[in-house]
């Protein structure tokens, strides 16, 4: 070997022995030093994108979804001229610039710019690549229906926590773990797949709520509101057998992507906060009793004659006077004075048994959240006056639901019943983790009893009764009429010109399909029952009837077209037969 | 014990190269399990547009499909009315007939 071969060779020996040594200094040696070095340099930790799950209504239309609405954040140590970020940033999200300087200028290293801006306005902003300013991915809660069924959605706040609602009632559910995500970037930022999700979804709920009842109501409601200029409305239908709740409204209402924009009475869910005297509604209580009792028969007569009658030395006066009136006249003309005398054939102890059996004072366990039990006196709280006063439905506190579930009660038969609005829970795969049965619960009433007072309810609703306004052309209605005069908290007394006017009824009566409270607190012009709530019930009740598909009760014979089909053939043969 | 001179280079590459291939073989199953590292992460990023996109649609559907809005649209701009329900016939199936027989038997 000559000597420059020799030389070539041990240079690139030599060489070579210094790569491997480096190596070994890189690989070995520094190893730990160096990788938590390029671990910190390539890793970056990101907030999971968390989204709330969606609520559905019970036909599967969206009533609550979510947005991706990124917010800005800064860090105003890393902001060198707060004045040109200010004019760049707030130009964009045109947002007031001397809000934007005084929060650049805080002493903080995280100050939030602006929360879930358009993703318009975010990719402008990440497009001027300004030092200290970033952004986080985050959800924006939209409600696409707008106000429709506000007060059951409810809404969340800036970080998406349910407030009112469901959105507050099921918050457990709905809400998906959050925290932090490590994810691996090269130079250029593209990511590196090390598992975990970027995002995750809380579970989704299935409401009883249907969209298009709803908007039935609402629609028909407002007319109400047009016409009779109320304080306050509000409407419930409920399925009695399930006690599902198929639309529950109130006025005034709100917005639920702007509540902010709204007073708090606006937001209120008056048909489970809100407690009413119920008027001749609650002589359901009294008609029950004085049935299950044995103390009457809707056929036993009571002499009404006088126009009015002495309870504890106060003297309560029908509207005008009746003669003599059978239990079922007593209810279909809704006399006081009727009422109060088979109230007192009743006596306190078994009237009071019956006020607690429909759940009176107690809370119906609806799951929204803010619900009242009502106030019911025992008897031992009562004065002279009470038994007349409760038989008329004074001196007794109730929600709009606890009387629709009274009367839920009779049409399903005689079955206590929970209303609920909440139908599942869905998980993101697909899975049911919640389902609210709607089962029946035990009997309070005799199926006999209830053929009765559904008998006298029907009758409140014909031409003799206070509420022919009620009825629905082909089809047949049971309710009750409310007519309760306000206390004016001036003089402590009873108003002569606020009253609450309200109607409960079921269709179609003999086999009740839903049940329907109408309640209007303060209707200028007039007041009974019967004239302004009875009207809004007929109009709802119809409409729905037809987006229900159900046919009149008069047209059952000649308003079914049968079809036979034919299961063996490929192409299905369809016979149509007329009846 | 005679050894032929040719078996022994052959062992010699052998040696050599084996080393070098599963070193190669190392490096290129790295560099594909970082590859891939690459496209699951770029699908990652995809999925997760997509959700925005659908949630974004599924809100603009759901807006757009309001009952309210399409009542509003069907009575005051196309003129529709509410359907007379005396008009209405509703279908309903029944059983198809049971087949002929010839027997005593009832059908």
């Amino acid at each position: 070997m000559n000597k420059r071969a020799l030389l070539v060779k041990t240079t690139i020996f030599v060489m070579f022995l210094v790569v491997l040594l480096r190596l070994v200094d890189l690989m070995l040696i520094k190893h730990a030093k160096l990788s938590r070095i390029a671990h910190i340099q390539q890793t970056k930790g990101q907030e999971i994108l968390v989204r709330r799950g969606i609520i559905y209504d019970r036909k599967g239309r969206e009533l609550a979804v979510n947005l991706e609405r990124p917010s800005l954040y800064c860090d105003p140590k890393e902001i060198s001229s707060p004045r040109e970020v200010a004019y760049k940033v707030g130009g964009i999200l045109k947002i007031n610039k001397r809000k934007i300087i005084k929060a650049l200028q805080e002493e903080r290293r995280f100050v939030w710019l602006a929360r879930k801006i358009s993703p318009e306005a975010a990719s402008y902003i990440q497009a001027l690549r300004i030092e200290g300013i970033g952004m986080l991915p985050d959800t924006k809660r939209f409600y696409p229906k707008g106000t429709l069924a506000a007060h059951v959605l409810g809404f969340v706040n800036i970080d998406n926590k349910g407030l009112e609602g469901v959105e507050r009632t099921y918050e457990e559910y709905l809400i998906a773990d959050g925290g932090r995500v490590y994810i691996t970037r090269d130079a250029k930022g593209n990511i590196l797949y090390r598992g975990g999700d970027l995002e995750s979804s809380g579970n989704s709920i299935v409401l009883t709520i249907d969209e298009g009842l709803q908007a039935i109501v609402e629609e028909e409601l407002n007319r109400a509101v047009q016409k009779w200029h109320p304080q306050a409305a509000t409407v419930i239908m409920m399925d009695p057998d399930s006690g599902e709740i198929l639309a529950l409204a109130n006025r005034p209402t709100f917005d639920p992507n702007r509540p902010g924009r709204y007073r708090a009475s606006f937001r209120r869910n008056r048909a489970i906060t809100d407690l009413y005297e119920p008027g001749s509604t609650f002589k359901l209580v009294m008609v029950t009793a004085a049935l299950e009792e044995g103390v009457a028969t809707l056929n036993t007569r009571f002499d009404c004659s006088a126009g009015y009658i002495e309870v504890g030395g106060k003297r309560i006066w029908d509207s005008h006077k009746h003669g003599v009136l059978t239990l079922k006249e007593i209810i279909e003309k809704s006399s006081n004075v009727g009422a109060v005398k088979v109230a007192l054939k009743l006596g306190p102890e078994r009237f009071y048994k019956y006020v607690k059996l429909y759940g009176f004072g107690e809370k119906t366990g609806v799951d929204l959240i803010g619900e009242s039990p009502g106030i019911v006196k025992s008897p031992e709280q009562w004065s002279a006056t009470t038994i007349g006063a409760m038989a008329i439905g004074y001196e007794v506190m109730v929600t709009p639901l606890q009387v629709l579930r009274a009367y839920a009660i009779v049409a399903n038969g005689g079955y206590k019943v929970r209303p609920h609005v909440v139908s599942r829970v869905i998980s993101p795969e697909g899975l049911i983790i919640k389902r609210n049965r709607g089962t029946r619960g035990e009997r309070i009433i005799s199926e006999r009893t209830v053929r009765r007072i559904k008998e006298a309810l029907r009758a409140v609703v014909s031409e003799d009764g206070t509420a022919p306004k009620a009825s629905i052309p082909g089809n047949t209605v049971a309710g009750k009429t409310g007519t309760t005069k306000l206390v004016d908290r001036s003089t402590g007394r009873y108003s002569n010109k606020d009253f609450v006017s309200s109607f409960v009824g079921m269709v179609p009566a003999d086999n009740p399909l839903f049940v329907m409270i109408v309640v209007i607190w303060k209707p200028k012009k007039r007041f009974y029952g019967g004239e302004v709530a009875a009207p809004v019930f007929s109009a709802i009740a119809e409409k729905a009837l037809s987006y229900m598909f159900i046919p009149r009760d008069d047209r059952l014979k000649d308003s079914f077209l049968y079809v036979s089909s034919d299961e063996g053939q490929k192409s299905r043969n369809i016979v149509v037969k007329q009846k | 014990m005679i050894r032929k001179k040719g078996g022994s280079f052959l062992l010699k590459l052998i040696f050599l190269l084996l080393p070098l291939a599963l070193v190669f073989s190392i490096v290129y199953l790295r560099s594909s399990i970082t590859a891939l590292e690459y496209q699951l992460g770029q699908l990652q990023m995809e999925k997760l547009s997509l959700i925005n996109k659908k949630s974004e649609l599924i809100a603009k559907r759901a807006k757009a499909t309001s009952l309210k809005k399409i009542e509003m649209v069907a009575t005051k701009k196309m003129g529709l009315t509410y359907v007379d329900r005396e008009k209405v016939f509703y279908v309903k199936e029944v059983a198809p007939p049971a087949p002929f027989t010839a027997g005593l038997d009832k059908r």
